[in-house]
């Protein structure tokens, strides 16, 4: 345990342990969500931000990640921190390495899904980034399973558009 | 699974595993957490950007007494001799806030991808009441807030989905014009208004012709309409006012331009550019609440 931690609370030191492992874990998840770091960033900030406050009844909660990946989802396809926050950020041009020329296929990708409305932005890295059932992707979204279902094709049939893949056809 | 799925989720971990890991930021989440809980107990803040104030509610801080203050403002202002143009501006707003308004507001992005939208609205100072309606590119989607005799909700359709109407504790007295300026309606002495941005952040107020103005300011802390712990290098707002015929505020144009900043580092700034009209100052306005709504804690 580190000299800061000494001074924190119990359960503050928790939710910093939690923190450290979450970070990690969780970031590129955000940034499929939200479309760039920066987004991503913000978007995991907010949500352990949320954690914290009610961080006394969850630290009891058998399963702290799922709760922190369904709050990335519920906050990134928010109706309403959406319409603040996609506003104000602006768009962090896609770095490429030093010497190496850029990934196009990775930029057209990520442009790709960053048209995606947000919530079939979120069942497509759900069921292939996360590889969630639709069952789960479902709860997560708190709708049914057949309109996790027609996210789901119209998500790919986007896609399939955007990035001239002639495959996607949503036949999952 | 399918192919299609394999390649799509190759695809997708190929777009982020390499991305380099960073560092947990634990203090400041401790701090940020902090706050809201704090927050959390305390009553509603309206946490408005002052540059909404600037164009609504901002003058009206300046009437700090009762209603029979406010003539000798407005007779203030149309003595040019006397009254300075931050002066002017402020007693226009105030003349523009005493009684009840349309506005729409059109606001547009500069940033890649475009975009832009307009909210129709109307507001009476007098009951706390009024409405903002901003419907969304797809043309399903919109947003809608109400407030009905101080009491806020906040409604809309996500795509053909329609979302439940919130109501949020407390009571507040006003709306929020847009999100980057946090904004807010009506009379207030609660809201960072107009004259005290000026004075606190230094803006400089120029008039520009009989019944124009320009105005830059550059708000920070509290009044960005930012807390704390957010990444905001600086934000700035440039803009100008326009009067009608019986000195009320017809018209606000402004940019605000944020710059974010993230690990000792700053990033492009993002520019929106806002357009407020305001119109058939005095017509009745007339919000119900709806029903049912579910109570946001």
């Amino acid at each position: 345990m580190t000299d800061q931690n000494k001074r924190l609370s119990t359960a503050d030191a928790s939710y910093v342990a939690f923190v450290e492992e979450a970070w990690q874990r969780h970031i590129r998840l955000a940034m499929l969500l939200a479309g760039d770091r920066w987004r991503a960033e913000e978007l995991l900030q907010d949500s352990l931000v949320r954690m914290y406050e009610r961080w006394r009844r969850l630290s009891r909660s058998d399963d702290l990640h799922a709760y922190l990946r369904r709050a990335l989802v519920n906050n990134q396809t928010s109706f309403w921190r959406r319409r603040r926050r996609e506003n104000l950020v602006a768009e962090v041009p896609d770095r490429a390495a030093p010497d190496t020329a850029p990934d196009h296929d990775a930029v057209a990708l990520r442009r790709a899904l960053r048209a995606l409305p947000p919530k079939q932005r979120a069942v497509v890295v759900l069921r292939h980034y996360e590889d969630l059932p639709e069952r789960e992707v479902a709860r997560m979204l708190g709708c049914s399973v057949g309109t996790v279902k027609s996210q789901h094709s119209r998500a790919l049939e986007k896609l399939r558009h955007l990035l001239h893949e002639p495959s996607y056809t949503g036949s999952r | 699974m399918t192919n299609i799925d394999e390649r799509l989720a190759s695809q997708l971990h190929a777009l982020v595993d390499g991305e380099p890991d960073s560092a947990a930021p634990t203090g400041m989440l401790l701090e940020r957490g902090r706050q809201a809980r704090r927050r959390r107990t305390g009553s509603l803040v309206s946490g408005s950007l002052a540059v909404l104030a600037l164009g609504a509610v901002g003058a009206a801080t300046l009437v700090h007494g009762p209603a029979s203050d406010r003539p000798a403002v407005v007779a203030e202002a149309s003595s040019p001799a006397v009254a300075s143009p931050q002066m002017e501006l402020a007693a226009a707003v105030a003349a523009s806030e005493n009684t009840s308004y349309r506005v729409t507001v059109r606001r547009t992005a500069r940033v890649d991808p475009k975009w832009s939208e307009t909210t129709l609205g109307a507001f009476d100072p007098a009951t706390a009441s009024g409405y903002l309606r901003t419907p969304f590119p797809d043309g399903l989607s919109f947003q809608e807030d109400r407030l009905v005799d101080g009491v806020y909700y906040l409604g809309g359709a996500d795509g053909g989905r329609k979302m439940p109407w919130k109501r949020y504790p407390g009571k507040r007295n006003f709306l929020p014009f847009d999100a980057a300026m946090g904004g807010a309606l009506g009379a207030s002495s609660d809201q960072e208004g107009l004259f005290q941005v000026l004075k606190k952040t230094g803006a400089t107020v120029t008039k520009t012709g009989e019944r124009a103005y320009h105005f830059s300011v550059e708000p920070t802390g509290k009044a960005t309409g930012f807390d704390a712990g957010a990444p905001l290098a600086s934000e700035k707002v440039v803009g100008d006012v326009t009067l009608d015929a019986d000195n009320r505020v017809a018209k606000l144009d402004y940019e605000v331009t944020y710059v974010w900043k993230k690990d000792g580092k700053v990033g492009p700034p993002t520019t929106v550019q806002v357009t407020m009209a305001f119109s058939d100052y005095g017509l009745p306005v007339k919000v119900e609440p709806p029903a049912p709504a579910e109570v946001v804690r």
